[in-house]
């Protein structure tokens, strides 16, 4: 067991040393990438100061809450963006050519083959712009935060941006079903405007939606309330509970998809 | 003699295909309903191969060759029947079993296009938990073989298609699989390709050892890497046997070639058995006659007495005339 | 008549095409909704606690962005994504080789597109209706009349940078790039966020010299009734020197493009 972890953690990082190697390739790529990403995280942080300066506040979310809000987002999305999206943009098209075959025969997990083999490094400067805005807006909120609250925050963050992964991973299974889909990886980023408003935002039915349902409306919300010195202990245990639970039904419907996959052929 | 390493019996596979109807009507209607047919892709066919053999599987396009090959990959769930690789049943795909064996299919490629192949071989070498040593070993043996050494370090992406295929041949061979699959190994390669490749696959063979399966619909594939030939048509094994069996048995005549001296006749050379060709070629007459395989001898010599000849040849029909004609008769 | 004959093929082929990849155009069209939906609902939230935000009512700000969500599904849809891709592989040859005008094919294929798309926008418009009662004051006779020559000027204008991107692919097969800063620009000063005149003065000034806000900001003001005749006449005055530069430009470079492609014998 130990050293099947061993290796699959090895390999993790093999795939990101290949990938760089595979990124300094392209610069110009790169280069242009990364200023088109940054250029996006401005408009973004410039559209929202805009409203929150006329309208006084979002949702109850004042100004720099605001900005602390966006910034959580601006990391998260770059992990999105970095690693998310290319796996299941191949993964996609690997279902849909074929291709998945050469994959099917090594001696590796599928899915962890799937899910870490690609990324990207030019959101580097959104990264770094995120941690900068992070940085500022806790220093003019003057918030104090305690070792426990950046623990937390730390730990609601990767939990957040595990449930986008296994939620993204299974609609992207569902490319085994349809015979070519390619917008189907580009669902959940579309719904990344989600991710830029408050919790409070939804009322009425789209609370219970995103709230609850499918509680893609806290994503950002509860990491940055806990940077906020709140305690959201029901919504931090709901939102690992509902993790958990996409983490168990993407593996069961990959499996069960993969079985298709060899019955009815490819 | 051990078990041996490819057990196949009754193994079948079905697919359901859809039916659309033509023209915009048809496409609307295929909204809400949707006609199937089944296709009988692979029909109850069994084998038995030992270890160390090269089979041919030989079988026009849509024979049922490469749903076989995946069936004994693991990829495809077989509809009915028992398969055994390796004492392994493929489809549990248990990594012991991954790891002894290999497919490699014509056109697709595993190498990373921006990277030079040694990176791939060096993620091969992690995948398939190959020793250091080991790996060294196997990978100078196959780099020597194949001659590559000097484009190991060049990106996949700036290869010609004959380095590449090289490189992937390796990769796919890095971890000494007991058991190869090849599926159509020399389609769009040129002439000079192929025989490389060839020649390649059978010292493989005589180094390691390995088993070999490979599906081709060139005849040149088959007859020159395979000893065994399993002939598929419409999912049905319909020969299985040493290739210089079907020759014996299926090729009915063989083919002359003359050259003539002087102008002759037709009617003249029909005698002697069924005229392929009779052509003029300048100031030279050539021709081409059919006759039994028996006999052939002693026609060739019969015409050299009563004809002009200048120059004759006397050849087997090429393989792929003689597998058409096992298509033609032998459909059990 | 046999003339006109074969674009009214190629729409039904389109046509389809398009119900086998059905599934496809369905996700689309999920994607545009749930953007529209996210627009929505956040505007929604900022007025709640004011009655006007940048010199527009609530109701005002609801109806503009349904209404260029609607507009925009038709103006913006295209399949001449992959135009640049087809030149320089050479898929275009086929067409050439054929005695049907070039550009007459890609513009049936379009409105084949955009008629498809419609249909759902339609279906979608009514189920957004539902939840946020925008008020839709019908414009007089003559401003509609108006309104639908901008919308002829929008799709003109829209076809003619798509077969710009296009000409691309008369030297490189990628266009990602532009294209991703071009939507972005577009969803930044004409998009379904926000309508443009929210922006600082300045700002506004400057991109309504730019071709972005005659995709559908400006159809929807004229509809909405919101501009000065002045302004009218200059926004008008604007596209339709749009339309014309890019026409010429767009007949340049085509022409050099397609005279070297032929002498290349592709």
């Amino acid at each position: 067991m130990k050293t099947k972890i061993k290796k699959y953690w090895q390999l993790f990082w093999y795939f990101r040393k290949l990938q760089l190697m595979r990124q300094l390739e392209y610069r110009t790529d790169f280069i242009f990438w990364g200023f088109v990403s940054l250029m996006w995280s401005g408009f973004t942080f410039f559209f929202f100061s805009l409203i929150v300066r006329v309208s006084g506040n979002i949702g109850g979310w004042n100004e720099y809450q605001i900005y602390l809000l966006i910034s959580v987002f601006t990391i998260l999305d770059a992990f999105t963006w970095s690693f998310f999206y290319h796996n299941m943009r191949y993964y996609t098209n690997y279902v849909f050519s074929g291709d998945l075959s050469q994959f099917l025969t090594k001696p590796i997990d599928t899915q962890f083959l799937m899910m870490t083999q690609n990324n990207t490094y030019n959101n580097i400067f959104r990264l770094i712009m995120g941690i900068v805005m992070l940085l500022w807006s806790i220093n003019k909120l003057q918030l104090e935060i305690s070792l426990l609250s950046f623990v937390w925050f730390f730990y609601t963050f990767i939990v957040a941006m595990l449930f986008v992964y296994f939620l993204w991973f299974c609609i992207s299974t569902l490319s085994f079903y349809v015979e070519k889909l390619d917008n189907i990886n580009d669902i959940i980023p579309s719904l990344r405007q989600m991710w830029q408003v408050p919790e409070e935002v939804y009322t009425g039915f789209f609370s219970v939606l995103f709230r609850f349902i499918i509680p893609l409306g806290l994503i950002t919300s509860i990491p940055t309330k806990i940077l906020l010195g709140q305690q959201p202990w029901v919504s931090t245990i709901y939102l690992s509970v509902f993790t958990v639970l996409m983490m168990i039904i993407s593996r069961i419907f990959f499996k069960f998809s993969l079985r298709k996959y060899g019955s009815v052929g490819n | 003699m051990s078990e041996p390493i490819i057990q196949v019996k009754n193994l079948s596979k079905y697919f359901k295909v859809y039916q659309k109807k033509p023209g915009l009507l048809g496409s609307v209607e295929s909204l809400w309903h949707r006609e199937y047919q089944e296709v009988k892709a692979v029909d109850d066919i069994s084998f038995d191969i030992n270890q160390g053999e090269v089979v041919g599987f030989i079988g026009q396009n849509g024979a049922g060759k490469t749903t076989t090959l995946k069936m004994l990959s693991g990829l495809l769930y077989p509809t009915s029947g028992e398969l055994s690789v390796l004492g392994f049943n493929p489809w549990d795909r248990k990594k012991e079993f991954q790891k002894q064996f290999s497919l490699v299919m014509g056109q697709k490629n595993q190498l990373w296009w921006d990277l030079p192949a040694m990176e791939t071989f060096l993620l091969n070498q992690a995948i398939y938990e190959i020793p250091k040593n080991q790996f060294k070993k196997t990978l100078d043996k196959l780099v020597d073989l194949l001659d590559v050494k000097d484009v190991l370090h060049v990106q996949v992406r700036k290869l010609s298609l004959g380095q590449r295929m090289k490189c992937e041949l390796i990769a796919a061979l890095l971890h000494n699989p007991k058991v190869l699959f090849l599926d159509e190994p020399t389609i769009g390669l040129d002439v000079v390709m192929q025989k490389i490749l060839r020649d390649f696959i059978k010292e493989y063979n005589k180094e390691f050892g390995a088993t070999i399966i490979l599906t081709s619909h060139y005849m040149g594939d088959v007859k020159e890497l395979c000893e065994r030939a399993i002939i598929i048509d419409h999912g049905h094994k319909i020969f299985d046997g040493k290739l210089q069996e079907i020759i014996d048995k299926y090729a009915r005549n063989k083919i002359l070639s003359f050259v003539f001296s002087k102008t002759i006749k037709k009617e003249d050379l029909e005698k002697f058995g069924t005229v392929k060709e009779f052509n003029q070629d300048g100031s030279l007459q050539t021709a081409t006659i059919l006759t039994p395989r028996l006999k052939a001898a002693k026609v060739a010599a019969a015409v050299l007495e009563n004809l002009p000849v200048q120059d004759v040849n006397i050849e087997e029909p090429p393989i792929e005339a003689i597998i058409r004609e096992v298509f033609k008769t032998g459909n059990r | 008549m046999s003339y006109f004959r074969k674009y009214l093929i190629v729409l039904k082929l389109s046509w389809q095409n398009g119900l086998v990849y059905r599934t496809s155009l369905l996700m689309w069209r999920l994607r545009q909704f749930l953007s529209t939906l996210m627009s929505l609902t956040v505007w929604q939230v900022m007025f709640s606690g004011n009655q006007t935000l940048f010199n527009y009512q609530q109701q005002e700000m609801i109806s503009y962005i349904f209404l260029v969500s609607f507009l925009q599904s038709m103006i913006l849809a295209t399949i001449m994504h992959g135009l640049a891709a087809d030149i320089y592989s050479g898929k275009i040859s086929d067409i050439l080789l054929k005695p049907i005008n070039l550009f007459g094919y890609l513009a049936t294929l379009d409105l084949a597109d955009k008629f498809k798309n419609i249909i759902f926008t339609i279906i979608e418009a009514i189920i957004l209706a539902f939840i946020f009662h925008p008020v839709i004051i019908l414009p007089s006779l003559i401003n509609f009349g108006v309104f639908i020559f901008t919308i002829l000027i929008g799709v003109i204008l829209y076809f003619l940078i798509q077969l710009l991107f296009g000409s691309i692919g008369f030297w490189s097969p990628e266009t990602w790039a532009p294209r991703f800063l071009f939507m972005m620009f577009l969803e930044f000063t004409a998009g379904k966020l926000f309508p443009l005149d929210i922006l600082p003065k300045m700002v506004q000034n400057i991109v309504l010299l730019t071709p972005f806000p005659y995709f559908s900001y400006f159809q929807i003001q004229v509809f909405l009734n919101r501009l000065t005749t002045q302004q009218l006449i200059t926004y008008l005055a604007t596209s339709i020197f749009w339309t014309i530069l890019l026409t010429i430009v767009v007949g340049k470079i085509w022409k050099r493009g397609i005279k070297g492609y032929q002498a290349a014998g592709i």
